[in-house]
């Protein structure tokens, strides 16, 4: 039993019983980054975020976007962390928030870039004899 | 307000060259006297009272500056130069109030009294007022107090004034609507202005219908802000989201407010109205004012302190607030039941089948599409028993998973680790080694049947000492093996012809191997300068009591060679070539005890050999040794005379019993004959020298001279008297004199020869 009473399965590292009812940040495999409340998720880590707001980063700036309740398919997570609330503003320290708006051009600009520089990439060390993991669409 | 005429104009302003001249040296005040008091004009007493407030009951709590000031908009425009002074009103004012009790005192102070009672009251209800306000605007709330602690000096008269910070504020307010007013005016000129105007209007109607005091609270932190324009952008650029909250200031703020504002570090000021007023402030603000936003700056930073530290407070307690709410949605036995489930899938065997995804992908891929795949997911997943399972397993969950984990590791060691595996497109097995199978770091190989074979085959002498031992363990492994079975044999009953047949070719065999181990055949080669293998097997005390036990099974060929090789070699043995004598009378270390292993194992078994000899056979063999052999060396070793002595023997025997062929008697006579000549005047030599004392009473050198005696001619029997005639004598007299039995035995040994010759000791005793 921990201190909050709760028993605590024996699990696994691939557990993520610790995480639910925390504050965290999920970078999808598209490169999303969602900050929510994780309320639920399964053995295919499929997770259940409430409140959760999808932040983009764009050089020194960022943006947030309301989106409610998400459920997010655990294939396309890359990773999950939990926020300490107390360092939360340290998150925020070098950058400018702007309105979210601002950013979809410049956002959606990188992104392409990066689809291209990626696939360039791919194919430069395919040819001297990597493989790449890379999934089709991964952007993370 | 310049009463007395005082010209409130700064001295800069006199600088102005009204001459001009235009006086750097500040202000001379020599020259400077303006005769003000000449110039005063009394004009300005017509409002004195509505200034200073004489009636208190006027005062209430609608101060409506947009109707009252503007009755003295025609005196501020007089002073629409002193733009550098927001506050300079405040000051005025306080000046004013300074300076007033000293002009009357009693009355104005009992005047001022109850005013300054009742703006105080006044001013603590609108404080009071402030305070529900200010929740809408809550970091406001607490810069309150910090702000009027700031300047004790200024409050103290602005409270005589009656008026505080929010004084202060609306004296700037009244500013505000003086610019406003001015603005409207013609004449305004620069550019600035006009985005001011054009926003003016549209904040006007919003800040009207708003509570007084809020927009007060906020133009103060207008004010500060416009003194530090980083605040002021960030002001600017939230302008939008600030409109939008105003709308609803006094609603509180709903659960499931704007997450963004949850989120996100509102690090800009809490809204405010009319961020145009920036602008605007700037404008005037070309330099800030002096003692006055000194002040303001320190007010400031700890406002943004303090802000900031509040604002993280209430983050954080939103934060907590909303992840409280809905805690709990995944209950503890939903948390087990996958936990469960991820750790029978690390269990599993066969995990591909175990996985729903990968059953779905092999269906899709084209595997048969059969009925009891589908209908399997059915009955799992949506059948009658699958939330039943859920219900039932909550009980005990920590000992099913621990079990679960027992589970786990017992199968893993029983599971047979791969000690190879292969991968696809590598070449050959790649080794997993544990503990429990190392790597093979040496190859040693078992030296075969087939090599031990062809060693056998050839064989080129003995290398070592080392070889002669094994040769001779080995003739001993044989030799026994074959008494063995010979015993064995002789003692069972020998019942029909085959198992005695099969007895006899058993031995047969053995004693073959025996032969071949001996080497002897090898020998036979005379021609062969190296030394024979047998004979260093004879040289070994181990070999010598072999040869006893060996020769009896040996065939008389066989037993003929093996005493030629000895004979043909006897020079090169141990015990000839190192047995004389040397001049102390002592034979070298070890020899003595060789000397005595071979008369008593070999010699005795040669005899035997030799006795059954036939006369040629003896002929050749005393050839052989002559030949081979220096005889005048070998009469000193006592070995050497006892081969001559042994043949000599024999070959008279066989003469005299006439068991030989006149041929034979010749050449032997001639042989012996050889051997007398060679030998004559070194008879002596058989004896051992006087001082070896240890074999002074040998017998051999007195045999080997009876049976040269037997053998020889009376010419030869005198040369052998007359050489060893001292010695017989010797011995005679000696014996005398000694004790009885060694006097035996001399007297015993001289007869030996003596008597060979037909003579006798007593003869010579006299």
């Amino acid at each position: 039993m921990n201190q909050a009473g709760q028993i605590i399965p024996f699990t696994t590292s691939g557990s993520l019983v610790d995480y639910v009812d925390r504050k965290v940040i999920v970078v999808l495999r598209d490169g999303k980054k969602l900050i929510g409340i994780l309320r639920s998720f399964d053995q295919f880590a499929n997770l259940m975020l409430q409140y959760t707001i999808e932040r983009i980063y764009v050089d020194d700036m960022y943006g947030d976007i309301d989106r409610g309740v998400y459920i997010v398919r655990g294939e396309n997570v890359v990773l999950l962390g939990e926020l300490d609330l107390d360092k939360e503003y340290e998150m925020e320290k070098g950058l400018r928030r702007v309105p979210a708006e601002h950013l979809y051009p410049l956002s959606k600009q990188r992104s392409d870039d990066k689809r291209k520089t990626l696939r360039e990439k791919t194919k430069k060390l395919n040819t001297v004899g990597f493989s790449v993991d890379f999934g089709h669409d991964d952007l993370y | 307000m310049s009463f007395f005429g005082f010209d409130t104009n700064l001295p800069k302003e006199s600088m102005i060259p009204k001459n001009g001249e235009y006086d750097e040296d500040g202000i001379d005040f020599e020259e400077t006297y303006d005769d003000l008091a000449d110039r005063l004009e009394e004009e300005g007493d017509d409002l004195n009272d509505e200034t200073f407030g004489i009636s208190a009951g006027n005062i209430g709590r609608d101060f409506d500056f947009f109707h009252q000031t503007a009755q003295v908009s025609t005196k501020l425009e007089n002073e629409q130069d002193d733009t550098r002074h927001p506050m300079g009103k405040v000051y005025d004012a306080s000046t004013q109030a300074a300076s007033l009790p000293q002009v009357n005192p009693t009355a104005a102070s009992s005047a001022r009294n109850p005013e300054a009672n009742l703006d105080v009251s006044a001013n603590t209800n609108m404080l009071s007022d402030l305070r529900p306000m200010a929740s809408i605007w809550e970091t406001i709330v607490p810069e309150k107090p910090s702000v009027q602690a700031a300047p004790p000096e200024v409050s103290s008269f602005q409270n005589r004034l009656g008026a505080q910070n929010s004084e202060k504020v609306f004296s700037l307010q009244e500013l505000e609507e003086q610019l406003f007013n001015s603005l409207n005016a013609p004449g305004s000129g620069p550019k600035p202005q006009q985005p001011v105007a054009s926003a003016m209007p549209p904040v006007n109607p919003v800040v009207s219908p708003a509570v007084q005091v809020p927009p007060p609270t906020s133009l103060a932190h207008d004010t500060f802000a416009a003194l530090d324009p980083a605040v002021a952008s960030i002001g600017n650029v939230s302008f939008p989201t600030q409109q939008s909250n105003v709308a609803n200031p006094g609603l509180p703020l709903p659960p499931m407010m704007q997450p963004s504002q949850l989120f996100a570090n509102s690090n800009l000021p809490p809204p405010q109205i009319p961020p145009v007023v920036y602008p605007s402030n700037m404008v005037y603000g070309a330099e800030p004012v002096p003692p006055v936003p000194l002040l303001n700056l320190f007010q400031q930073e700890k406002f943004e302190q303090a802000r900031t530290l509040d604002e993280k407070r209430q983050k954080l307690e939103r934060d907590h607030m909303l992840m409280a709410q809905c805690a709990g949605l995944m209950t503890r036995s939903d948390k087990s039941f996958i936990a469960r489930i991820q750790i029978s899938q690390l269990m599993s065997e066969d995990p591909e089948s175990e996985d729903f995804y990968y059953r779905v992908y092999s269906i899709i891929r084209g595997r048969n599409p059969s009925e009891e795949d589908s209908s399997h997911f059915i009955r799992t997943y949506l059948g009658p028993s699958s939330n039943r399972r859920r219900g039932r397993r909550s009980e005990n969950p920590m000992q099913r998973l621990q079990q679960q984990l027992q589970k786990l590791v017992s199968s893993t060691k029983e599971r047979p680790k791969t000690t190879q595996l292969s991968l696809e497109g590598a070449l050959g097995k790649i080794a997993i080694n544990t503990v429990r199978t190392p790597r093979q770091l040496l190859n040693v190989k078992r030296p075969s049947e087939h090599t031990i074979n062809a060693k056998e085959t050839t064989f080129k002498g003995f290398a070592t000492k080392k070889d002669v031992l094994q040769a001779i363990e080995k003739i001993y492994d044989w030799l026994l093996d074959f008494e063995h079975s010979l015993r064995k044999l002789s003692v069972s009953n020998v019942e029909d012809d085959e198992t005695f047949n099969q007895w006899k070719n058993d031995l047969n065999h053995k004693l073959e191997s025996i032969w071949n181990v001996l080497h002897i055949n090898e020998s036979l080669d005379s021609s062969s300068k190296a030394r024979p293998p047998f004979l260093s097997v004879i040289s070994h005390p181990k070999g010598m009591r072999l040869l006893p036990r060996l020769l009896p099974h040996l065939s008389k060929e066989q037993q003929f060679a093996i005493l030629s090789v000895i004979v043909g070699n006897v020079d090169s043995l141990n015990i000839v070539l190192k047995g004389t004598f040397d001049a102390n009378g002592e034979l070298p270390a070890g020899i003595a005890a060789e000397m005595m292993a071979f008369t008593q194992f070999v010699i005795p078994s040669l005899l035997t050999i030799v006795n059954e000899l036939g006369m040629a056979n003896v002929n050749i063999l005393f050839s052989q040794l002559l030949g081979r052999s220096n005889p005048l060396y070998l009469i000193q070793t006592k070995i050497g005379l006892s081969f001559l002595t042994m043949l000599i023997s024999r070959a008279e025997i066989l003469k005299q019993t006439g068991s030989c062929t006149e041929e034979d008697k010749e050449n032997w006579a001639r042989i012996f004959n050889g051997l007398f000549d060679c030998l004559k005047d070194h008879f002596a030599t058989v004896f051992p020298p006087p001082n070896a004392r240890a074999y002074a009473d040998e017998s051999y050198p007195w045999e080997f001279l009876a049976a040269c005696a037997t053998a020889a001619s009376s010419d030869q029997h005198f040369v052998l008297v007359s050489e060893t005639r001292d010695r017989v004598l010797d011995n005679i007299i000696t014996s005398k004199r000694s004790p009885e039995e060694i006097a035996v035995v001399r007297i015993a040994n001289v007869n030996l020869f003596l008597n060979a010759m037909g003579l006798d000791a007593r003869q010579l005793s006299a």
